[in-house]
């Protein structure tokens, strides 16, 4: 039912829209022409704009795929070729046809913050159906649950993730309105360069997440697909068409990751927001009174 | 646990977990998790679908008529794992629950299908599981509460102690942690748990041969005093 919801493309764009619009821009000054009840004003102004021709999204989704599938076996009956094409062109699509995100990525010339908060809502609005998702998958499949407990987990973290940068941008965006009108470039700049400093890492560890979560989820699709027709969306997912060593291989490096993101994340919220690490669980509601029975007993 | 948690704060109590019962506890979440999706997908969608005439769920409603057929699944599958002692059968916390759900969705005036009930009682599960993965990580991984990572391993003459002593050999494995502790690092230390079945209710038995003291965690600061 839900299954196009979050489907392995979806994955993929979030993160490099963030890595696009954060990291590789440039604090440039503007003077317009306002109009207040027809009196015209000048309005001085910061806007950022793109450091480097080359961080095109587009780019990203290529060479992203292209690290994915250059070490992935692909069965026999399909080409490789066809399924790179396929995967790059439907995720450039995706976001080609995503209006809301293109007019984000406009808008974030004047608010950095607004564009993450824009990231923020519209991953949290969609987090349900990101499970109920998952959930479908578990259901036309023959792979355990905990499988999609751990592949899910992608959903918990990349909200974590989100928390996470918006309170770092937040907080450079503070700093840098703090200065004098005068070396108010100077600020943005230097505060800029700052939190492209704190974010990188955070970014680069979270594309190498993205990268092995996708990997998982497209080994075990690609895989499962009787036709070239299913590779995106197959009927069922098998478990027995998967090769134990790839499919241990990618379950592995993608749990690492897992690991390794949230452990970053987890560090970095010390400092900018301990709350985003707080207990989850909410004691007295159905779901946790059946787990706890559950936990308890002989199983 | 608050009381323990305030003792801990108040006398500065050190508290760690060991690997062996990090590993347990892994193993009970991803335990727990497949038993649910085992009741999921082949008992509650089996029995929804029905046996002698199936029928689609992506396209029937869910009714009043579903709760009989929930009723006559946990009836019939795996009656005889059930231990039918309502405070620790597993099934019949899964089957309250399930009830429950499905009460709340007949309740609402637009029905969903019963493809989409499964569908969402499957989500709520990832997603609760997903919680409970990430607090025992910040608990435990992350030692982001009070617990500190131990890295004493047991110690094997102990364990085998109580194996002979009638103790399940997990158990004497997290219980000998203790010895190593006290042995290596030279502190007074205790083994607190909720588990009276298998450990609480052998306390006294275990004090003799081994001389660790276990207790439920309220007890906790009387044995370190």
């Amino acid at each position: 039912m839900n299954g196009e919801k979050m489907s392995v493309s979806s994955i993929e764009y979030p993160s490099s829209a963030l890595r696009y619009a954060l990291l590789n821009v440039k604090p440039v000054p503007f003077e317009e022409i306002v109009k207040i009840r027809g009196i015209k004003f000048l309005k001085k102004g910061i806007r950022y704009e793109p450091e480097k021709q080359f961080d095109k999204i587009e780019d990203f989704v290529t060479f992203r795929y292209g690290q994915i599938f250059s070490r992935m076996p692909i069965p026999e009956s399909f080409s490789a070729e066809y399924i790179f094409n396929h995967f790059v062109s439907n995720t450039i699509k995706k976001i080609e046809e995503d209006k809301e995100l293109k007019d984000e990525l406009e808008k974030k010339e004047k608010s950095l913050l607004g564009f993450v908060d824009f990231i923020q809502k519209r991953f949290e609005n969609d987090m349900h159906a990101y499970y109920m998702s998952e959930a479908d998958r578990f259901l036309r499949s023959n792979l355990p649950l905990s499988f999609f407990a751990q592949t899910s987990m992608f959903i918990n973290t990349y909200q974590k993730y989100l928390s996470l940068v918006k309170r770092i941008v937040r907080r450079y965006e503070i700093l840098s309105s703090l200065g004098g009108v005068r070396d108010r470039l100077r600020s943005h700049e230097q505060q800029l360069n700052l939190m492209k400093k704190v974010l990188a890492p955070l970014i680069d560890g979270m594309d190498l997440f993205c990268i092995d979560a996708l990997s998982l989820k497209l080994y075990v699709t690609i895989w499962s697909a009787e036709n070239i027709e299913e590779i995106e969306n197959p009927k069922f997912l098998d478990i027995n068409k998967l090769e134990p060593s790839y499919f241990q291989e990618y379950l592995t490096n993608y749990s690492i990751q897992l690991k390794n993101i949230r452990k970053l994340i987890f560090q970095m919220s010390r400092k900018y927001d301990p709350e985003i690490f707080k207990k989850e669980v909410v004691s007295g509601n159905s779901e946790t009174t059946m787990l706890s029975k559950l936990l308890s007993s002989n199983l | 646990m608050t009381k323990f948690k305030k003792d801990v704060k108040e006398y500065g109590i050190a508290c760690y977990v060991s690997e062996s019962v990090m590993k347990e506890c892994e193993g009970k979440i991803k335990k727990t998790t497949d038993f649910l999706g085992g009741i999921l997908k082949d008992v509650i969608t089996v029995y929804l679908e029905g046996i002698r005439s199936p029928r689609k769920l992506d396209t029937t409603k869910v009714s009043n008529d579903d709760l009989h057929r929930i009723k006559e699944a946990f009836l019939t599958v795996n009656q005889t794992a059930r231990e039918f002692d309502l405070i620790t059968d597993p099934f019949q916390a899964v089957e309250e629950w399930i009830v429950e759900k499905l009460e709340r969705e007949i309740a609402k005036p637009k029905g969903i299908t019963l493809d989409e009930f499964v569908t969402s009682l499957t989500a709520t599960i990832l997603d609760e599981i997903n919680k409970l993965q990430s607090d025992f990580e910040r608990i435990v991984e992350l030692e982001a509460d009070y617990i500190t990572k131990s890295n004493q391993t047991p110690d094997p003459q102990v364990t085998q102690i109580l194996i002979q002593n009638g103790i399940h050999q997990p158990d004497a494995n997290h219980i000998s942690v203790v010895a190593s502790h006290q042995k290596n690092i030279g502190e007074k230390a205790i083994f607190l748990t909720f588990d009276y079945k298998s450990i609480l209710l052998k306390w006294d038995r275990i004090r003799r041969v081994s001389n660790i003291i276990c207790c439920d965690p309220i007890y906790g600061l009387s044995h370190l005093r």
